[in-house]
Protein backbone atom coordinates (compact mmCIF):
# COMPACT_ATOMS: atom_id res chain seq x y z
CA UNK A 1 0.00 0.00 0.00
CA UNK A 2 1.19 3.50 -0.80
CA UNK A 3 2.24 5.82 2.02
CA UNK A 4 -0.38 8.42 1.21
CA UNK A 5 -3.08 5.74 1.22
CA UNK A 6 -1.91 4.48 4.59
CA UNK A 7 -1.93 8.00 5.96
CA UNK A 8 -5.50 8.38 4.71
CA UNK A 9 -6.41 5.17 6.52
CA UNK A 10 -5.44 6.85 9.80
CA UNK A 11 -8.50 9.03 9.47
CA UNK A 12 -10.67 5.97 10.01
CA UNK A 13 -9.30 5.45 13.50
CA UNK A 14 -12.03 6.28 15.98
CA UNK A 15 -11.92 6.34 19.78
CA UNK A 16 -13.82 3.74 21.79
CA UNK A 17 -17.46 4.91 22.08
CA UNK A 18 -17.59 3.87 25.76
CA UNK A 19 -14.56 6.01 26.52
CA UNK A 20 -16.07 8.88 24.53
CA UNK A 21 -19.34 8.77 26.43
CA UNK A 22 -17.71 8.42 29.83
CA UNK A 23 -15.14 11.13 29.19
CA UNK A 24 -17.76 13.57 27.91
CA UNK A 25 -19.97 13.03 30.92
CA UNK A 26 -17.08 13.55 33.31
CA UNK A 27 -15.88 16.69 31.56
CA UNK A 28 -19.27 18.34 31.41
CA UNK A 29 -19.87 17.55 35.08
CA UNK A 30 -16.76 19.53 35.98
CA UNK A 31 -17.49 23.16 36.91
CA UNK A 32 -15.87 25.85 34.83
CA UNK A 33 -13.18 27.87 36.53
CA UNK A 34 -13.25 31.63 36.64
CA UNK A 35 -10.84 33.18 34.16
CA UNK A 36 -7.51 33.43 35.89
CA UNK A 37 -5.39 36.53 35.87
CA UNK A 38 -3.33 35.77 32.82
CA UNK A 39 0.06 37.15 31.96
CA UNK A 40 -1.62 39.44 29.46
CA UNK A 41 -3.94 40.75 32.16
CA UNK A 42 -1.03 41.41 34.46
CA UNK A 43 0.78 43.23 31.68
CA UNK A 44 -2.27 45.42 31.11
CA UNK A 45 -2.43 46.31 34.80
CA UNK A 46 1.27 47.17 34.86
CA UNK A 47 0.86 49.30 31.74
CA UNK A 48 -1.99 51.28 33.31
CA UNK A 49 0.00 51.76 36.52
CA UNK A 50 3.03 52.86 34.52
CA UNK A 51 1.03 55.43 32.58
CA UNK A 52 -0.68 56.85 35.64
CA UNK A 53 2.64 57.07 37.50
CA UNK A 54 4.14 58.95 34.56
CA UNK A 55 1.21 61.39 34.49
CA UNK A 56 1.48 62.03 38.24
CA UNK A 57 5.24 62.60 37.99
CA UNK A 58 4.84 65.00 35.05
CA UNK A 59 2.19 66.95 36.98
CA UNK A 60 4.43 67.14 40.02
CA UNK A 61 7.36 68.42 37.99
CA UNK A 62 5.19 71.01 36.24
CA UNK A 63 4.14 72.34 39.66
CA UNK A 64 7.74 72.34 40.77
CA UNK A 65 8.95 74.19 37.66
CA UNK A 66 6.22 76.86 37.75
CA UNK A 67 7.09 77.49 41.37
CA UNK A 68 3.59 76.90 42.48
CA UNK A 69 4.59 74.52 45.21
CA UNK A 70 4.89 76.12 48.62
CA UNK A 71 7.16 73.91 50.55
CA UNK A 72 6.14 75.47 53.87
CA UNK A 73 2.49 74.55 53.51
CA UNK A 74 2.86 71.72 51.05
CA UNK A 75 -0.20 72.99 49.27
CA UNK A 76 0.04 73.08 45.49
CA UNK A 77 -2.86 75.54 45.13
CA UNK A 78 -1.12 78.40 46.92
CA UNK A 79 0.45 80.41 44.10
CA UNK A 80 2.46 83.55 44.83
CA UNK A 81 0.65 85.40 42.05
CA UNK A 82 -2.56 84.93 43.99
CA UNK A 83 -1.22 86.86 47.00
CA UNK A 84 -3.38 90.07 47.15
CA UNK A 85 -0.84 92.14 49.10
CA UNK A 86 1.91 91.28 46.66
CA UNK A 87 -0.36 92.10 43.76
CA UNK A 88 -1.22 95.49 45.26
CA UNK A 89 2.42 96.40 45.86
CA UNK A 90 3.27 95.36 42.34
CA UNK A 91 0.47 97.48 40.92
CA UNK A 92 1.70 100.50 42.84
CA UNK A 93 5.22 100.02 41.59
CA UNK A 94 3.96 99.86 38.02
CA UNK A 95 2.12 103.18 38.42
CA UNK A 96 5.26 104.82 39.76
CA UNK A 97 7.26 103.64 36.83
CA UNK A 98 4.74 105.08 34.43
CA UNK A 99 4.89 108.46 36.18
CA UNK A 100 8.66 108.54 36.06
CA UNK A 101 8.68 107.54 32.45
CA UNK A 102 6.50 110.48 31.54
CA UNK A 103 8.96 112.96 32.98
CA UNK A 104 11.08 114.65 30.36
CA UNK A 105 14.67 115.26 31.14
CA UNK A 106 15.72 118.94 30.58
CA UNK A 107 17.92 119.27 27.57
CA UNK A 108 19.92 122.40 28.20
CA UNK A 109 19.05 124.81 30.97
CA UNK A 110 17.89 122.39 33.62
CA UNK A 111 20.92 120.17 33.35
CA UNK A 112 23.39 122.14 35.42
CA UNK A 113 20.73 122.81 38.01
CA UNK A 114 20.02 119.17 38.46
CA UNK A 115 23.64 118.45 39.17
CA UNK A 116 24.19 121.41 41.50
CA UNK A 117 24.81 120.33 45.05
CA UNK A 118 22.91 123.24 46.47
CA UNK A 119 19.74 122.28 44.76
CA UNK A 120 20.08 118.68 45.78
CA UNK A 121 21.11 119.26 49.33
CA UNK A 122 18.67 122.09 50.23
CA UNK A 123 15.59 121.79 52.37
CA UNK A 124 11.92 121.93 51.54
CA UNK A 125 11.71 125.64 51.12
CA UNK A 126 14.81 125.65 48.96
CA UNK A 127 13.41 122.96 46.72
CA UNK A 128 10.11 124.77 46.34
CA UNK A 129 11.90 127.89 45.30
CA UNK A 130 14.17 125.96 43.01
CA UNK A 131 11.20 124.28 41.45
CA UNK A 132 9.44 127.61 41.13
CA UNK A 133 12.45 129.16 39.47
CA UNK A 134 12.81 126.17 37.25
CA UNK A 135 9.21 126.42 36.29
CA UNK A 136 9.62 130.10 35.73
CA UNK A 137 12.39 129.48 33.26
CA UNK A 138 10.38 126.82 31.51
CA UNK A 139 9.50 127.12 27.88
CA UNK A 140 5.79 127.39 28.60
CA UNK A 141 4.40 130.82 27.93
CA UNK A 142 1.59 130.59 30.42
CA UNK A 143 2.03 129.28 33.97
CA UNK A 144 -0.43 126.47 34.57
CA UNK A 145 2.15 124.55 36.52
CA UNK A 146 3.34 127.37 38.71
CA UNK A 147 1.63 125.79 41.62
CA UNK A 148 4.29 124.11 43.76
CA UNK A 149 1.96 121.34 44.72
CA UNK A 150 1.62 120.22 41.10
CA UNK A 151 2.13 116.55 40.57
CA UNK A 152 3.84 114.56 37.90
CA UNK A 153 0.72 114.68 35.78
CA UNK A 154 1.05 118.40 35.50
CA UNK A 155 4.76 118.16 34.70
CA UNK A 156 4.06 115.62 32.09
CA UNK A 157 1.80 117.87 30.15
CA UNK A 158 3.74 120.93 29.08
CA UNK A 159 6.54 122.02 31.43
CA UNK A 160 10.05 120.63 31.62
CA UNK A 161 11.64 120.09 35.04
CA UNK A 162 14.80 118.37 36.17
CA UNK A 163 14.54 114.79 37.32
CA UNK A 164 15.83 115.58 40.80
CA UNK A 165 13.27 118.24 41.30
CA UNK A 166 10.51 116.04 40.13
CA UNK A 167 11.59 113.24 42.41
CA UNK A 168 11.74 115.53 45.36
CA UNK A 169 8.33 116.85 44.57
CA UNK A 170 6.97 113.38 44.26
CA UNK A 171 8.49 112.34 47.55
CA UNK A 172 6.42 115.00 49.29
CA UNK B 1 8.84 6.97 -11.50
CA UNK B 2 7.61 6.00 -8.06
CA UNK B 3 9.04 9.19 -6.68
CA UNK B 4 7.09 11.29 -9.18
CA UNK B 5 3.93 9.45 -8.38
CA UNK B 6 4.46 10.08 -4.68
CA UNK B 7 5.17 13.74 -5.25
CA UNK B 8 2.01 14.09 -7.28
CA UNK B 9 -0.09 12.58 -4.56
CA UNK B 10 1.56 14.63 -1.87
CA UNK B 11 1.05 17.84 -3.81
CA UNK B 12 -2.60 16.96 -4.20
CA UNK B 13 -2.84 16.41 -0.49
CA UNK B 14 -1.02 19.59 0.39
CA UNK B 15 -3.21 21.89 -1.68
CA UNK B 16 -4.70 24.48 0.60
CA UNK B 17 -8.06 23.54 1.93
CA UNK B 18 -9.74 26.55 3.42
CA UNK B 19 -10.95 26.00 6.93
CA UNK B 20 -13.63 28.52 7.63
CA UNK B 21 -15.32 28.28 10.98
CA UNK B 22 -17.91 25.56 10.71
CA UNK B 23 -21.49 26.80 10.66
CA UNK B 24 -22.77 27.56 14.10
CA UNK B 25 -19.39 26.94 15.72
CA UNK B 26 -18.97 30.53 16.81
CA UNK B 27 -22.39 30.43 18.46
CA UNK B 28 -21.51 27.17 20.21
CA UNK B 29 -18.26 28.66 21.48
CA UNK B 30 -20.08 31.73 22.80
CA UNK B 31 -22.59 29.52 24.56
CA UNK B 32 -19.80 27.35 25.99
CA UNK B 33 -18.03 30.46 27.26
CA UNK B 34 -21.29 31.42 28.91
CA UNK B 35 -21.24 28.07 30.73
CA UNK B 36 -23.56 26.07 28.46
CA UNK B 37 -22.32 22.50 28.84
CA UNK B 38 -24.46 21.15 26.01
CA UNK B 39 -22.82 23.60 23.60
CA UNK B 40 -19.41 22.38 24.68
CA UNK B 41 -20.71 18.84 24.35
CA UNK B 42 -21.44 19.55 20.68
CA UNK B 43 -17.91 20.87 20.21
CA UNK B 44 -16.59 17.77 21.95
CA UNK B 45 -18.49 15.50 19.56
CA UNK B 46 -17.16 17.43 16.60
CA UNK B 47 -13.47 17.42 17.50
CA UNK B 48 -12.84 14.57 19.91
CA UNK B 49 -11.94 11.94 17.28
CA UNK B 50 -9.57 14.32 15.52
CA UNK B 51 -7.69 15.16 18.73
CA UNK B 52 -7.68 11.50 19.73
CA UNK B 53 -6.00 10.51 16.43
CA UNK B 54 -3.47 13.30 16.79
CA UNK B 55 -2.53 12.10 20.28
CA UNK B 56 -2.65 8.40 19.41
CA UNK B 57 -0.20 8.75 16.53
CA UNK B 58 2.16 10.64 18.79
CA UNK B 59 2.01 8.43 21.89
CA UNK B 60 1.14 5.06 20.32
CA UNK B 61 -0.94 3.55 23.12
CA UNK B 62 -4.69 3.69 23.29
CA UNK B 63 -4.91 4.09 27.07
CA UNK B 64 -2.48 6.96 27.06
CA UNK B 65 -4.17 8.55 24.07
CA UNK B 66 -7.53 8.33 25.85
CA UNK B 67 -6.13 9.86 29.03
CA UNK B 68 -4.47 12.71 27.17
CA UNK B 69 -7.54 13.36 25.00
CA UNK B 70 -9.66 13.51 28.13
CA UNK B 71 -7.22 15.97 29.68
CA UNK B 72 -7.26 18.11 26.52
CA UNK B 73 -11.03 18.51 26.56
CA UNK B 74 -11.17 18.91 30.30
CA UNK B 75 -8.63 21.70 30.05
CA UNK B 76 -10.54 23.24 27.13
CA UNK B 77 -13.81 23.16 29.08
CA UNK B 78 -12.40 24.66 32.26
CA UNK B 79 -10.50 27.36 30.37
CA UNK B 80 -12.92 28.06 27.54
CA UNK B 81 -13.56 31.55 28.96
CA UNK B 82 -10.02 32.52 28.08
CA UNK B 83 -10.51 31.43 24.45
CA UNK B 84 -10.04 34.25 21.95
CA UNK B 85 -11.36 33.80 18.45
CA UNK B 86 -8.69 34.82 15.95
CA UNK B 87 -10.36 33.75 12.76
CA UNK B 88 -9.31 30.10 12.94
CA UNK B 89 -11.43 27.11 13.82
CA UNK B 90 -11.80 26.00 17.41
CA UNK B 91 -9.72 22.95 16.47
CA UNK B 92 -6.59 25.15 16.27
CA UNK B 93 -6.91 25.91 19.95
CA UNK B 94 -7.56 22.25 20.77
CA UNK B 95 -4.48 21.21 18.77
CA UNK B 96 -2.36 23.61 20.76
CA UNK B 97 -3.66 22.21 24.04
CA UNK B 98 -3.08 18.67 22.76
CA UNK B 99 0.50 19.45 21.77
CA UNK B 100 1.20 20.84 25.22
CA UNK B 101 -0.45 17.86 26.89
CA UNK B 102 1.68 15.43 24.87
CA UNK B 103 4.83 17.35 25.76
CA UNK B 104 3.83 17.25 29.44
CA UNK B 105 3.11 13.54 29.13
CA UNK B 106 6.57 12.81 27.74
CA UNK B 107 8.18 15.04 30.34
CA UNK B 108 6.37 13.24 33.16
CA UNK B 109 7.14 9.76 31.79
CA UNK B 110 10.66 10.48 30.59
CA UNK B 111 12.24 7.60 32.47
CA UNK B 112 9.45 5.09 31.92
CA UNK B 113 9.59 4.99 28.13
CA UNK B 114 12.24 2.99 26.35
CA UNK B 115 11.22 2.09 22.84
CA UNK B 116 13.91 -0.55 22.40
CA UNK B 117 12.97 -2.54 25.51
CA UNK B 118 9.28 -2.74 24.72
CA UNK B 119 7.48 -5.66 23.17
CA UNK B 120 6.49 -4.82 19.55
CA UNK B 121 2.97 -6.02 20.33
CA UNK B 122 2.73 -3.15 22.79
CA UNK B 123 2.56 -0.72 19.89
CA UNK B 124 -0.08 -2.45 17.86
CA UNK B 125 -3.01 -0.12 17.83
CA UNK B 126 -6.05 -1.64 19.45
CA UNK B 127 -7.98 1.25 17.98
CA UNK B 128 -7.61 -0.11 14.49
CA UNK B 129 -9.87 -3.06 15.09
CA UNK B 130 -11.95 -2.40 11.99
CA UNK B 131 -8.98 -3.00 9.67
CA UNK B 132 -7.69 -6.32 8.41
CA UNK B 133 -4.44 -7.63 9.82
CA UNK B 134 -2.31 -6.50 6.85
CA UNK B 135 -3.64 -2.91 7.03
CA UNK B 136 -3.24 -2.91 10.79
CA UNK B 137 0.41 -3.84 10.49
CA UNK B 138 0.97 -1.27 7.77
CA UNK B 139 -0.68 1.41 9.85
CA UNK B 140 1.35 0.48 12.89
CA UNK B 141 4.55 0.50 10.89
CA UNK B 142 3.87 3.99 9.56
CA UNK B 143 2.71 5.19 12.97
CA UNK B 144 5.91 3.92 14.60
CA UNK B 145 7.93 5.69 11.92
CA UNK B 146 6.01 8.92 12.50
CA UNK B 147 6.57 8.60 16.23
CA UNK B 148 10.31 8.33 15.63
CA UNK B 149 10.29 11.70 13.83
CA UNK B 150 10.95 15.02 15.50
CA UNK B 151 7.87 16.48 17.25
CA UNK B 152 7.49 19.24 14.64
CA UNK B 153 7.69 16.71 11.81
CA UNK B 154 5.09 14.56 13.55
CA UNK B 155 2.72 17.52 13.94
CA UNK B 156 3.03 18.54 10.31
CA UNK B 157 2.53 14.98 9.00
CA UNK B 158 -0.54 14.44 11.17
CA UNK B 159 -2.12 17.81 10.46
CA UNK B 160 -1.34 18.06 6.78
CA UNK B 161 -1.68 14.45 5.59
CA UNK B 162 -4.00 12.80 8.09
CA UNK B 163 -6.33 15.60 9.16
CA UNK B 164 -6.04 17.77 6.02
CA UNK B 165 -5.48 20.94 8.00
CA UNK B 166 -4.65 23.92 5.78
CA UNK B 167 -1.13 25.24 5.53
CA UNK B 168 -2.13 28.53 7.09
CA UNK B 169 -3.85 26.93 10.05
CA UNK B 170 -0.95 24.50 10.57
CA UNK B 171 1.42 27.45 10.60
CA UNK B 172 -0.74 29.18 13.19
CA UNK B 173 -0.96 26.14 15.43
CA UNK B 174 2.78 25.48 15.26
CA UNK B 175 3.55 29.22 15.56
CA UNK B 176 5.64 29.15 12.41
CA UNK B 177 5.52 30.79 9.01
CA UNK B 178 3.85 29.04 6.11
CA UNK B 179 7.23 28.77 4.41
CA UNK B 180 8.70 27.07 7.47
CA UNK B 181 5.79 24.60 7.56
CA UNK B 182 6.34 23.78 3.87
CA UNK B 183 9.99 23.11 4.57
CA UNK B 184 9.20 20.92 7.58
CA UNK B 185 6.62 19.06 5.52
CA UNK B 186 9.15 18.35 2.79
CA UNK B 187 11.78 17.17 5.25
CA UNK B 188 9.30 15.10 7.25
CA UNK B 189 8.11 13.21 4.18
CA UNK B 190 11.67 12.63 3.08
CA UNK B 191 12.58 11.33 6.53
CA UNK B 192 9.51 9.14 6.72
CA UNK B 193 10.19 7.59 3.34
CA UNK B 194 13.74 6.86 4.39
CA UNK B 195 12.51 5.07 7.50
CA UNK B 196 10.01 2.96 5.66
Amino acid sequence: MNLSDILKQFKNIEPDPNFTEKSKRMILATPQTAPALTVRGLRMIFRVLETSAAVVLVGFFILLITGGFQSSRLSPVQYSVMDPQGLHAEAQAVEMQIELANINYPESSAAPESTSPTAAGSGNSATSSALASALATSTASSSPVANASGTASSTATTSTVSIDQALQELSK
Amino acid sequence: MKKDKWRGRMSNLSTDITFPMIDGEEKLIKQAIGGDSSAFGALYDRYQAMIYRFVLVKVGRREEAEDITHQVFLSAWTNVRSYKHRGYPFSSWLYQIARNQVIDHYRANKNDISLEKMDPEYFVLPATAQFDLGTKLEIEKVRAAIQALKPDYQDVIIMRFIEDVSLKETATILKKTEGAVKLIQHRAIKELKKML
